[in-house]
């Protein structure tokens, strides 16, 4: 197929008027990139505490959010708030989270595919973005379908992670070195509309979103 | 899975739409899906400021995404490569089917797990899939809907809009084993789905996706949806597959946010949707999942000759729907009507442009002109513009003159000539008042039966215009 590649970029070349070989890509891009540079235009919504519109952004968006102190609380809300008794709740959790030798006594961690209802995943997010109340997960960080294959995920975040625009999690991103494989946005439960555009919360991810705000040094 | 509906729709616009209009199932879902985006939209342009700001900003990447689009392109394959990802060119829509199935055939792969992809619809994947004998299994929940119902989408963001609580309802009834389990609510359905689907995404061998924008900085290919089972196709297969268009391009991760400040707004009245995910390459050593094999297909089908032309702003179309969502065209006659994945506004002007048949010609003739399409337009594309270009493009096509142009020729011929012109209008004034006797409407008229179908069409009386004119201003002083 490499005469289709030829063929699509000779044709869109006749309307750029751009010849580029191998060696000119990057220092091509890189010299338009800076030319444009210019100051983003972001919502206006009146963000002036990233924390404060971040725990109203994403409760709109239909996460819930628990004001903690610290890492060490996380696992005494969980055990609050395993609320159905005689449904056995299993918990997976993140390599971060495992990392933290929290105390899990009374909880049922477990490294299995989540399939069964009353899985719960726990995670912790890289960054927090206040002007939709999302978390950032990385795949280098965090297996990219714990998100996804849990009933309720509850993702833990330092309150010094949550930044204001989407422009601010970009720059840490890429502070960071290479990209992971997977970067997730997540705001709120999945959810669909393609029933009579009825909005049901519940679809093929998690039915429901618990973030959990903590202070860490 | 069997083939979407092997029988070939009408080829005619007009035909098409009356059936739509006098089908009850699509006017009732027509009915109940119809303001609320419209209302949903709104309420979330104004809990922003500055909604027009972001329109500008996100129709000004677009613009120079499109100036250097070879740039960003060649910059997008090479990190994607570099990120252990591959990316195929394909011309047309059988170059992009031949690669997908050879990609799945060289993973010796059964089944694929689908995301929402428009091109994928664009190309008929689905059935180029099943004949080379890997399954595809829809897994976006109005695509499924549609799978078991063998019809195609007839919206590009809510895909079984057309379809009522009920019909779905006896779709599962007849395809799935229910045994004891509910259908009764929405969320009966949802879970049922949910149930079916979720065993599929584990044993898929390969999943494909489409995207919403590429970036060019990083090799980055970016998701948006809500459900999330485009990332569950994307994350748990051995290999992901990503249909999509060289027009998708944005050069860098800020113009990416440009982007998506306008998408979920405009589309479903969302500041952002549940799920935005960028997939950079294949998993790497660092990486705790992920697909080994990532592949990007990127399609042309004439998006490259539109470049350049007097058609190039419709490739800076991002795909909300917004368009449809408030063309009373669109609402009147559901998607189906317009014989294109494509409809709506945008599709009347994309369909004539990507594959040119004879028959998609009407597409741009389908519109009251009203401006909706371009007043919500997060990118501001010229819609009604357009179509007015592709009209005169039908024109000057045209084999033989229709009726119509011959007879605005004759009017312009004789609108040059005043006296000629005054002398026939009061001769056909005269033969009408002998034929109307004492009637004061027409109910039928030679040549005019589609107006005279529905109405009557009221006599004239007491002259031409001209006439009555001069009449009236007999005894006044112009001075």
């Amino acid at each position: 197929m490499t005469d289709s590649r030829s063929r699509i970029l000779d044709r869109i070349g006749r309307s750029t008027g751009g010849h580029y070989d191998a060696d000119t890509i990057e220092a091509t891009f890189q010299a338009l990139s800076h030319q444009q540079t210019g100051a983003p235009v972001q919502p206006e919504m009146g963000l002036t505490d990233p924390v404060a519109t971040f725990t109203a952004e994403a409760g709109r968006n239909g996460a819930r959010v628990a004001e903690l102190e610290s890492m060490t609380q996380v696992t005494q809300w969980l055990r609050d708030n395993v609320r159905d008794a005689t449904t056995d709740a299993n918990f997976h959790l993140s390599p971060a989270i495992i990392g933290r030798s929290l105390d899990w006594s009374g909880l049922n961690t477990t490294a299995e595919t989540p399939a069964a209802a009353g899985s719960w995943g726990v995670v912790q997010a890289h960054t927090g973005i206040a002007e939709t109340g999302t978390v950032m997960s990385l795949s280098d960080e965090c297996p990219s379908g714990l998100l996804f294959l849990v009933e309720r995920l509850v993702v833990v975040i330092a309150r010094r992670d949550i930044v204001g625009y989407q422009e601010e999690a970009w720059q840490r991103l890429k502070a960071r070195g290479a990209l992971p494989r997977t970067v997730n946005w997540i705001t709120g439960p999945s959810r669909t509309a393609d029933i009579e555009q009825q909005i049901q919360i519940g679809a093929h991810g998690p039915r429901e979103a618990d973030y959990l705000l903590i202070d860490e040094q | 899975m069997s083939q979407v509906q092997t029988q070939e729709p009408q080829p005619d616009f007009i035909i098409r739409s009356r059936a739509a209009l006098e089908d009850n199932h699509l006017q009732e879902a027509l009915e109940k899906a119809g303001s609320g985006f419209v209302y949903k939209r709104q309420a979330a342009i104004e809990r922003i400021g500055n909604f027009e700001q972001l329109r500008d900003q996100a129709r000004q990447v677009r613009v120079r995404a499109l100036k250097h689009l070879d740039l960003y392109l060649l910059h997008f394959e090479k990190k994607v490569q570099n990120a252990g990802g591959q990316v195929h060119w394909a011309e047309t829509p059988e170059q992009m089917r031949e690669i997908v199935i050879g990609l799945c055939q060289a993973q010796n792969a059964k089944t694929a797990t689908k995301g929402k992809s428009m091109v994928g619809e664009e190309v008929d994947l689905n059935e180029a899939l099943e004949a080379a004998g890997v399954e595809p299994q829809e897994t976006d929940l109005g695509e499924y809907v549609l799978q078991l119902a063998h019809e195609r989408p007839s919206h590009i963001v809510a895909p079984a809009l057309h379809k009522t609580k009920a019909q779905v309802q006896s779709l599962f009834r007849a395809n799935h084993a229910l045994g004891e389990r509910a259908l009764d609510e929405v969320a009966d359905i949802v879970n049922e789905a949910r149930a079916v689907i979720r065993d599929r995404f584990l044993q898929a061998d390969v999943g494909i996706t489409g995207a919403n924008m590429l970036i060019a900085e990083t090799g980055t290919a970016a998701i948006v949806t809500n459900e999330g089972n485009g990332d569950l196709t994307a994350t748990l297969p051995r290999t992901h597959i990503i249909t999509t268009s060289i027009d998708k391009i944005v050069p860098t991760w800020e113009d990416a946010s440009a982007i998506l400040r306008v998408l979920g707004r405009s589309a479903t009245g969302q500041d952002i949707t549940t799920y935005t995910s960028f997939f950079t390459g294949a998993r790497s050593e660092r990486d705790k999942d992920g697909p080994e094999q990532f592949h990007i297909v990127l399609l042309d089908n004439r998006r490259s000759e539109l470049l350049g032309s007097e058609y190039e702003e419709m490739l800076h179309c991002i795909r909300c729907g917004a368009c449809m969502n408030h063309c009373p065209v669109y609402q009147a006659v559901g998607g189906h009507s317009y014989n294109s994945v494509y409809p709506g506004p945008m599709g009347a002007v994309l369909t004539p442009l990507l594959r040119h048949e004879e028959q998609d010609n009407q597409l741009p003739n389908a519109s009251t002109f009203c401006g909706r399409c371009e007043s919500v337009c997060p990118v501001r594309i010229p819609l009604p513009g357009l179509m007015r270009k592709l009209r005169d493009r039908e024109q000057r096509e045209a084999k033989h003159a229709s009726v119509s142009t011959l007879a605005v020729k004759l009017f312009c011929r004789l609108s040059r000539h005043p006296v000629l012109y005054r002398r026939l209008t009061h001769f056909s004034l005269k033969l009408v008042s002998m034929i109307r006797g004492r009637k004061s409407r027409f109910r039928t008229l030679p040549l005019m039966s589609g107006w005279s179908r529905h109405r009557d069409f009221p006599a004239p009386d007491n002259g031409s215009f001209q006439s009555q004119w001069q009449q009236r201003h007999k005894g006044t002083n112009h001075d």
